[in-house]
């Protein structure tokens, strides 16, 4: 049996073996192939500019030189004139270049650690020269755990080169953060900064002809709050900014502009908040029951808003390609405390103060650390508008689908008292969700409501009321 | 209306439908597509309320009549429009806009924390060395909601609404606890709507009467007996604004929805019982809510209070006027945080023995305690619900209702000394039930005690129990 079985391992190794090929007899040097060359890529350069300039005239100059959204080149030499005579500031210009079908990514940045994780105050003790116990110095507010954020512009870009030589399809999302301040949680020994940001972001898909100016989207820049006011609070800046991109390709054989209609569709979604007296906008909605299909309305509060009986409060424009989501923000990212630890201490006995009652707290830090926040999340006040379009063959019809809103500070609270007391911050928000079918470059009022800061804390009747605006530029 | 839509189906990857019609333009796409809904709250007095809608409200097809009535209040300064909102919704879309305040408001707290302390006199003694701390906050909105679904219906000009709104306002804090152990907490007071119906075109509708939440002056009870002075009417007007001008559904249209009006009034036990006496089919008589209304002139009666929500067929349709108030359900007792509270007892009683004073002084010690801490806040709404659910069969109205008033009735206080601890109560006038009504005539459909004074004083023998008032519920269904 042991013999039949050596006899069948012995020819399974001579099957094997038969089986693999035999090694090739070494001839002469290996030939090492030639690297084939990378094919001819074609090389976009993408600019952006950023520019400010006061709100009216920001929105004054996108309504009169923005006729069409397949380039803004009239608008940006309207925005040059006033650089030149000062009444508008270049923020920055960024550039970069792609090729066609890839993506880049510029950045010009500089961390900014902070604080996120602390170890609560701490009421220390120590032991005299007799022996007893008797209150220490008060430990502050340990930093425990940082985080880093990038402060400065960030731009990301697609771009792919169509069939014609000349249009380009681009994928933006430029971004801008700003260190703006600090703000300080909690007293004494446990005081805690947190950094408060800036930041102008947009995120958008745009079609555009090689050395054309497009309006990409119209941002509030971020500032930090007048004195006494937390950041965000009622009223916005007196600014806005203007984000143009320029993309260039070199000049190709037999390429040329493609025509119009053969340019992907998109539009310029243009939002206005108009604030008046609660009184008149009733009586406008009187006169204009239908108010989402009659731009007579809108002008109606032109003249108003050139006599004062109107103000623009928030202008916000965003360029979107049909069937595409996009979206603008020009948000402050304000930090607020999440969670508190009480006070501590109270390991050895705190002397009251003459006439001090024993059912009453001795007082504000004896021996005591106040409330330390430990916990910060960061809420986002200011402007953001995401929309979503889809346009008509005949490009006279948008179907907008759109999620502004306005969001601000509306003040601190207090609850507690003395060394518990705690602060939280409150805030209002502008926030419609609709859905309206626009014709092209005609303004729709959407909706209505209560105007910030103002009206905010006084119950009952409304003093003044925003009313919302949406058109669409194609 | 679909064939409006038609340009847009390739958008969506779906089959263009082969239809005989004309290509479509722009135009044609644009048609019957929006629908701009405008709402107006309007502010009066609750006689005067009540009587308009009596008065003006002939029909719930259309209320022009009444928004007329009320707007000439407005002009001679005797009502107030509370506000307004404008909201533009797509055809069978759905629309949301939110105008609010996130008011934060602490949701946990830490009860105050005990320790050993030294008076004047030298004296050590188990005293607060901190106040309660909030440690967790929550947000609530505070403002205006509203959340519409529109859908033009095939004549161009009749419109179905579902409609949700939600008005909020911080009215004011709460003390709950005392000396150290005292917090604060927020009292909201909300109106708030949720119905479906139908309405023309352009025309005004009234969705509604509600209460508004009034502000709790100093030593008053938020949410206690009477009610507010005012009532709010709530408006609404749909407009297709791309449409040309569609006529008008013919009057003689069968009606497909309702207003359900529903009244409280007060009157004296006996007089109640005198009417349902005379009344014993007092869910169909008509005759005795006419016999209130010379009862309400001359003060022998009073109106409580006045509710009303436009109900279509089928739908439930509900109305709240509240003031959602916080109250503890339980308390954290004396002892102060954690085991620190008793370190510092131990310590104290070693130090009493280390001196070689009375171990009994030990009671001394415990001067300062901290008082109990209300903990565990609950929200309770207190105010007038109205639900309605309606069912219209050969000119008669089926009703399935559910109104309720709910009165905050003061707090209990319970234990003894430090320990003592109170307890938020609640007084309820609800009713369930179920009633057959014809058009436009009101029915009584059930009798409550007074809010206010559960119990007659005590005269002589009567029992504490015994009743000296009664509210009758009386409703209408406005056709």
């Amino acid at each position: 049996m042991k013999c039949l079985s050596l006899l069948l391992c012995l020819c399974s190794f001579t099957i094997a073996a038969a089986a693999e090929p035999l090694p090739a007899a070494p001839s002469g040097p290996p030939v090492q192939e030639k690297p084939k060359p990378p094919p001819p890529q074609v090389q976009i350069s993408v600019q952006l500019d950023w520019i400010k300039v006061p709100h009216l005239t920001a929105n004054q100059l996108v309504r009169q030189r923005m006729k069409h959204c397949r380039e803004a080149n009239d608008l940006y030499a309207a925005v040059q004139e006033l650089l030149a005579q000062k009444k508008a500031e270049r923020l920055d210009l960024t550039a970069l270049s792609v090729h066609s079908g890839q993506r880049s990514k510029s950045e010009s940045i500089a961390d900014k650690p902070y604080p996120g994780e602390h170890e609560p105050a701490d009421a220390g003790a120590k032991i005299n020269a007799a022996g007893e116990k008797t209150a220490g110095p008060l430990i502050p507010a340990v930093p425990t755990g940082f985080s880093i954020r990038n402060t400065g512009v960030t731009a990301e870009v697609e771009a792919t080169l169509g069939a014609s030589g000349r249009a380009i399809d681009l994928n933006i999302a430029p971004e801008w953060v700003e260190h703006l301040t600090d703000v300080a949680w909690g007293k004494g020994v446990a005081e805690i900064k947190q950094p408060v940001f800036g930041a102008m972001k947009l995120y958008t898909q745009i079609a555009t002809v090689s050395g054309a100016w497009q309006l990409a989207g119209l941002f509030t820049p971020p500032a930090a709050a007048a004195a006494g006011k937390p950041p965000g609070s009622f009223p916005l800046p007196a600014d806005r900014v203007f984000l143009f991109v320029r993309a260039s390709v070199p000049a190709l054989p037999n390429a040329k502009d493609p025509p119009p209609q053969e340019l992907p569709r998109q539009v310029m979604v243009l939002a206005e908040w108009i604030d008046m007296e609660a009184a008149t906008a009733a009586s406008l909605l009187a006169k204009y029951p239908g108010f989402s299909g009659n731009p007579a309305l809108r002008q109606d509060l032109e003249l108003m808003i050139t006599d004062g009986r109107a103000s623009l409060l928030q202008t916000a424009a965003l360029l979107v390609r049909g069937g595409q989501r996009s979206k603008i923000e020009s948000v402050i990212e304000y930090p607020f405390p999440q969670e508190m630890n009480s006070p501590s201490g109270g390991s050895v006995p705190v002397k009251d103060k003459p006439g001090q009652s024993p059912l009453d707290v001795p007082g504000i830090s004896t021996g005591m650390t106040p409330v330390t926040y430990s916990g910060f999340a960061f809420r986002n006040v200011g402007t953001t508008m995401e929309a979503e379009t889809t346009i008509s063959e005949a490009g006279d019809a948008i179907e907008l689908n759109l999620q502004p809103t306005l969001d601000f500070h509306a003040g601190l609270l207090r609850f507690g008292k003395g060394d518990s007391e705690v602060t939280q911050p409150r805030f209002q928000s502008l926030k419609p969700s609709v859905q309206i079918l626009l014709m092209a470059n005609k303004p729709a009022m959407t909706a209505s409501f209560d105007m910030p800061g103002k009206d905010a804390a006084v119950p009952g009747a409304r003093g003044r009321k925003v009313l919302f605006f949406v058109r669409g530029i194609r | 209306m679909f064939s409006g839509m038609r340009w847009l189906l390739p958008l969506f990857g779906l089959a263009v439908p082969v239809l005989a019609d004309p290509p479509l333009n722009a135009e044609d796409a644009y048609r019957n597509t929006q629908v701009d809904v405008h709402l107006d709250w309007i502010r009066l007095p609750h006689a005067a309320a009540n009587q308009l809608v009596l008065q003006y409200l002939k029909n719930s097809r259309e209320a022009g009549a009444l928004y007329a009535a009320a707007q000439q209040l407005i002009d001679q300064k005797k009502a107030e429009r509370l506000d307004f909102s404008a909201v533009s919704v797509r055809n069978g879309q759905r629309s949301r806009s939110q105008s609010a305040i996130e008011t934060p408001y602490p949701a946990e707290f830490q009860p105050p924390m005990s320790g050993l302390r030294i008076n004047e006199a030298g004296e050590k003694f188990v005293g607060p060395l901190t106040h309660a701390t909030p440690n967790n906050c929550t947000f609530r909105e505070v403002g205006t909601i509203i959340e519409l679904e529109a859908s033009i219906l095939e004549d161009g000009h009749t419109i179905e609404l579902h409609l949700v709104c939600h008005s909020e306002e911080h009215l004011t804090d709460i003390t709950w606890g005392h000396g150290v152990s005292e917090l604060k907490q927020p009292v909201f007071g909300v109106m708030e709507i949720a119905t479906k119906f139908y309405t023309g075109s352009g025309a005004w509708q009234f969705a509604g009467l509600l209460t508004p939440p009034a502000t709790v002056a100093d030593g008053k009870i938020a949410g206690a007996p009477p009610l507010p002075a005012d009532r709010v009417l709530l408006f609404v007007r749909a407009t297709n604004s791309r449409a040309p001008k569609a006529a008008a559904a013919p009057a003689d249209v069968p009606s497909m929805q309702t207003l359900v009006l529903a009244e409280w009034i007060e009157t004296e036990l006996a007089a109640a019982a005198a009417l349902i006496a005379k009344y014993p089919d007092f869910a169909t008589n008509p005759a005795l809510r006419a016999e209130l209304n010379p009862m309400l002139a001359d003060g022998r009666a009073s109106l409580l209070q006045t509710a009303a929500v436009m109900a279509r067929q089928g739908d439930p349709a509900k109305l709240d006027s509240f003031i959602d108030f916080l109250y503890p359900g339980e308390k954290i007792s004396p002892h102060g945080r954690g085991g620190q509270a008793q370190a510092a007892v131990s310590a104290v009683e070693s130090t009493v023995r280390q001196e070689g004073s009375d171990p009994m002084s030990n009671r001394l010690s415990w001067k300062g305690t901290c008082p109990p801490m209300p903990d565990n806040f609950s929200f309770r709404r207190v105010g007038t619900a109205l639900e309605a659910e309606a069912w219209i069969f050969d000119g008669s109205v089926s009703l399935n209702l559910g109104p309720s008033l709910v009165f905050n009735a003061g707090a209990e206080s319970f234990g003894q000394g430090i320990s003592q601890t109170e307890r938020a109560r609640f007084q309820n006038l609800k009713s369930a039930s179920q009633c057959q009504l014809a058009p436009n005539t009101p029915g009584m459909v059930a009798s409550f005690d007074v809010p206010g004074s559960p119990g007659k004083e005590k005269e002589g023998n009567a029992p504490a129990s015994a009743k000296t008032r009664k509210v009758l519920l009386f409703i209408r269904s406005i056709l």
